[in-house]
């Protein structure tokens, strides 16, 4: 009998080799994988905070001593966000390799060469020794405190690695992310392609707004297996926010009042993460980016700020004349600063350790593929200070204190909106925009610049080093508007002609901000406005783009069949909101879709994406007989009309094919967690969807971005208004999967609703101290 | 049955809950106290549900039961956790 017990301990001795590891994983309550609570009552060396978390998990932190503070911050923002702060950091160091294999391979190169760790190194030596280089190393020991004495969130179990103690570096390595997802764009190489394979012709297309000469293609060898490279990397398409601010005289209350929603990706957890400060009894409170310590859009006691993207080009190419290893650059031959760097690669094997040269020239970080070299200069690639810039933000008491902080915001360039408790507006596009000069003369940055010549640089820059911005837009120069009656930005155009600010790719589409302003006036001239209001106005679905569109292909309704007339008459009795319930915005949507497609056959001919076309607004300006309506593979000669009517025929057909009955069938919600294509169940739940891109409610349905599909939109709605104020996140403030705030505001955002934003102490108390 | 072998019973039982090696613990000492192996198999099971009964409650009582119950770990975690406790009474045969 005792020899037969053998055999069960022998498998039991088996099973715990085996799935000890997931025992110690998935056992119930003592598994690692149970991250539900954690401790309440945890060491600071700086002093005592305390932390409230509210029903929405967002944390209230009350503090006396700014370092105190840091730590705390820092610990609780890992405690719900460390994986996404990992994540992120891996990404600009080109290190994802290490944990998520060979696919990855590419973007660290990528990243590696472009050496934005080298950039945030440089900014960390102009803060090292300020007030705000202590709190950056407070914060980071507060998350490393946490990394050391808690368990780690699933995500590290489940990808089977411990995350590196945090730095001060990696905090300003998420704000040079920030900075690249919204002005890291190729836009200059793309048109040069675009110019080279369709012709001058393709100029019209894209419109200067300085309407410099200069942008003559040249044969450079650009090829576009490169521009498929970059364009993995670079910023987000399209994407965009809404922010406006309007005076007291216009509002129930006399105060003013400010909307702001930033359109960015939606991801699960979301790229903002909430939270409310109390320090020495002043209150701030807004949203950030998980790992950094300071508020970036929000309140204080006194004022509030919001930010839309401005879009500028602050990014140029520079290409050189070459012997061998050498670049010509003003009559001297020069080689590039070189530096070895290792990827490791996570393989069945193990790792492999790969080396990638990463080269720098005198504009900054050298880029090539396929033969094609490239120098890359971005104004993120030096010693910015954007992190004081959010301090001034956070504590200043008013537009004196405030404007302060202004100056200090370098990249990337927001249009701020601005009011306070005194009555005060304002509107200030803050950022480093650079002055390109050739032959004396200022000229456009769409181009690339001939680097051997010394073409297009920007004085005062410096890239990996510390720069002095002479070359750059003085700050008092920058159009703005103190005290205006209302103001609205949605990322188009400034209106600014004195200086080369971007062309038409650079900035959005105007529909927004067409919309906003229509808004704004009517109510305005109607009444005095209150909250419900700026709610009314932020979940507004009417679609400027159909307005301007549908006639196109009303134009064409004698022509129909039956069957079209029918799908037609829909259209014709919509009232141009893009609600999840309508038939119109589902037939639209679609038919919109065919019509860019079919009218663009040439570019895809051509090999260009989409990504390639023309701005909406340049589509609907175009004449009804453009050469681009013309369909080439056909004999006849195509007009707006014949596309319009072509792509309806398209759109009915897809409509018919998938049994959609209504835009929400369509346009669908679908957040996803970076696990997604491992394992579904940290993805948000799928919601049909009002809105599209071009509406103030906004949603993009599909974004390509590093090589994935996202979606994106509102990405945290605010309106603040000094007496009941609003907000509202998609998903949820924790990055737990099990936490009740994991996606508890996901609803209330997919329908355009609010949760309380204001500075009322409440919920579960942690303390610090 | 001594009232010695309860308090251990009762001591593997706690200790359950803070670390697996309870959860084989506690399926040896009722595979020893059991009468049969047929006993010993189902009794340890059924503490291994109760266990993770007890587990979900707690979930419930964070309000996140209905969330962990569409995450698939959560049945490995019951899986494993009888495994465990079965395979661990099976060690009456050296009684």
């Amino acid at each position: 009998m005792r020899k037969i017990g053998l055999i069960p301990l022998v498998f039991l001795i088996l099973l715990v080799y085996l799935f000890g590891s997931y025992l110690n994983m998935l056992a119930p309550f003592s598994g690692t994988i149970w991250v539900l609570d954690g401790k309440k009552e945890l060491d600071n060396p700086y002093g005592k905070v305390e932390v409230y978390y509210d029903e929405y998990g967002v944390p209230h932190f009350v503090a006396s001593d700014e370092k105190a503070l840091a730590f705390a911050v820092g610990y609780i923002q890992a405690k719900d966000r460390l994986f996404q702060m990992d994540l992120h950091r891996r990404i600009m160091k080109g290190e994802l390799s290490e944990v998520f294999g060979e696919d990855f391979y590419e973007s660290d190169v990528f990243y590696k060469k472009m050496d934005f760790l080298k950039a945030a190194e440089i900014t960390w030596e102009g803060l090292k020794d300020t007030h705000i280089g202590e709190l950056l190393e407070a914060y980071s020991e507060g998350v490393n405190y946490y990394i050391e004495t808690e368990k780690l969130p699933m995500e590290f179990q489940l990808a089977g690695y411990r995350p590196e103690n945090w730095k001060p570096v990696d905090t300003l390595l998420i704000a040079k992310e920030i900075a690249w997802g919204l002005t890291g764009d190729f836009w200059d190489l793309k048109r040069a392609l675009i110019l080279e394979k369709l012709g001058e012709k393709a100029l019209e297309l894209y419109p200067s707004s300085l309407g410099h000469n200069y942008t003559t293609f040249r044969p450079l060898g650009l090829n576009k297996s490169f521009l498929d490279w970059v364009s993995g990397f670079e910023a987000e398409k399209g994407l965009g926010s809404n922010n406006w601010v309007v005076s007291g005289k216009f509002t129930e209350s006399g105060k003013p009042m400010l909307a702001n929603d930033p359109h960015l990706l939606l991801t699960a957890p979301p790229v903002w993460y909430e939270m409310h400060i109390n320090l020495n009894g002043s209150n701030v409170r807004g949203v950030t980016f998980p790992g950094i310590g300071m508020i970036i859009i929000g309140k204080n006691d006194f004022l509030a700020w919001g930010f839309t993207n401005v879009g500028a080009d602050v990014i140029d190419f520079y290409y050189y004349v070459w012997d061998g290893d050498k670049y010509l650059y003003k009559g001297q031959w020069l080689e590039p600063e070189k530096e070895i760097k290792k990827i490791r690669v996570k393989t069945v094997g193990g790792f492999d350790e790969r080396e990638v040269l990463v080269e720098k020239t005198v504009h900054g970080a050298l880029i090539e593929k396929d033969g094609f070299r490239v120098a890359v200069a971005w104004t993120g690639f030096t010693n910015t200070t954007e992190a004081l810039a959010l301090y001034k933000y956070n504590y200043a008491r008013n537009i004196e204190e405030f404007i302060e902080g202004l100056k200090l915001f370098c990249v990337p360039a927001q249009n701020v909106v601005y009011a306070d408790v005194y009555g005060n507006t304002m509107y200030y596009p803050a950022g480093k925009y650079p002055i390109r000069i050739v032959d004396g003369k200022e000229v456009a940055g769409n181009v690339l610049f001939n680097g051997s010549a010394g073409e297009g640089e920007w004085r005062g820059f410096k890239a990996f080093g510390f720069s002095t911005w002479e070359g750059f837009i003085p700050f008092e120069e920058i159009p703005h508007a103190i005290n205006p009656d209302y103001i609205g930005t949605a990322n188009q155009e400034l209106g600014y002609g004195k200086h080369y600010l971007g062309d038409s790719m650079y900035f959005l589409d105007p529909y927004r901000g067409m919309r906003i302003y229509e808004m704004l006036e009517e109510l305005t001239a109607s009444k005095k406005l209150t909250v419900e209001d700026f709610m009314i106005m932020q979940r507004d679905t009417k679609s400027k783009v159909a307005e301007f569109f549908l006639p196109f292909l009303f134009e064409a309704y004698p022509r129909m069949d039956e069957k079209m007339k029918s799908y037609a008459d829909k259209l014709k009795n919509w009232d141009l909101r893009m609600e999840k319930e309508s038939e119109g915005a589902l037939i639209f949507s679609i038919w919109l879709d065919h019509f860019i497609n079919e009218t663009f056959d040439e570019f895809y001919s051509a090999g260009l994406d989409p990504e390639y076309l023309p701005r909406l607004y340049v589509v609907q300006n175009l004449p009804p007989e453009s050469q681009w309506f013309d369909d080439k593979r056909t004999p006849e000669v195509e007009n707006r009309s014949d596309i319009a009517l072509r792509a309806f025929k398209l759109a009915i057909e897809e409509i018919e094919k998938n049994g959609y009955k209504k835009y929400g069938d369509f346009n669908r919600l679908n957040i996803q967690h970076p696990f997604s294509k491992v394992v579904g169940f940290f993805n948000y739940p799928e919601i049909p969807m009002s809105g599209d891109e071009w509406t103030v409610f906004n949603f993009h349905r599909s974004v390509n971005y590093s090589g994935s599909v996202y979606q994106a939109g509102s990405s945290w709605r605010m309106i603040v208004s000094f007496g009941d104020d609003y907000c509202v996140i998609p998903g949820g403030n924790s990055g737990n999967f099990l936490s009740r705030n994991y996606d508890d505001q996901l609803r209330l955002w997919s329908e355009g609703k609010y949760k309380k934003y204001d500075f009322k102490l409440r919920g579960d108390r942690f303390v610090f101290g | 049955m001594s009232s010695a072998k309860y308090a251990l019973l009762g001591v593997a039982v706690i200790s359950s809950f803070f670390h697996w090696a309870g959860i084989a613990v506690t399926g040896a000492i009722i595979g020893f106290m059991s009468r049969s192996y047929k006993r010993a198999i189902l009794y340890s099971f059924l503490f291994a549900l109760a266990l993770w009964l007890v587990f979900l409650g707690y979930l419930a009582a964070m309000g996140v039961a209905e969330k962990a119950l569409s995450f698939p770990l959560i049945y490995i975690s019951l899986a494993l956790s009888s495994v465990i406790a079965v395979v661990s009474s099976s060690l009456r045969a050296f009684k």
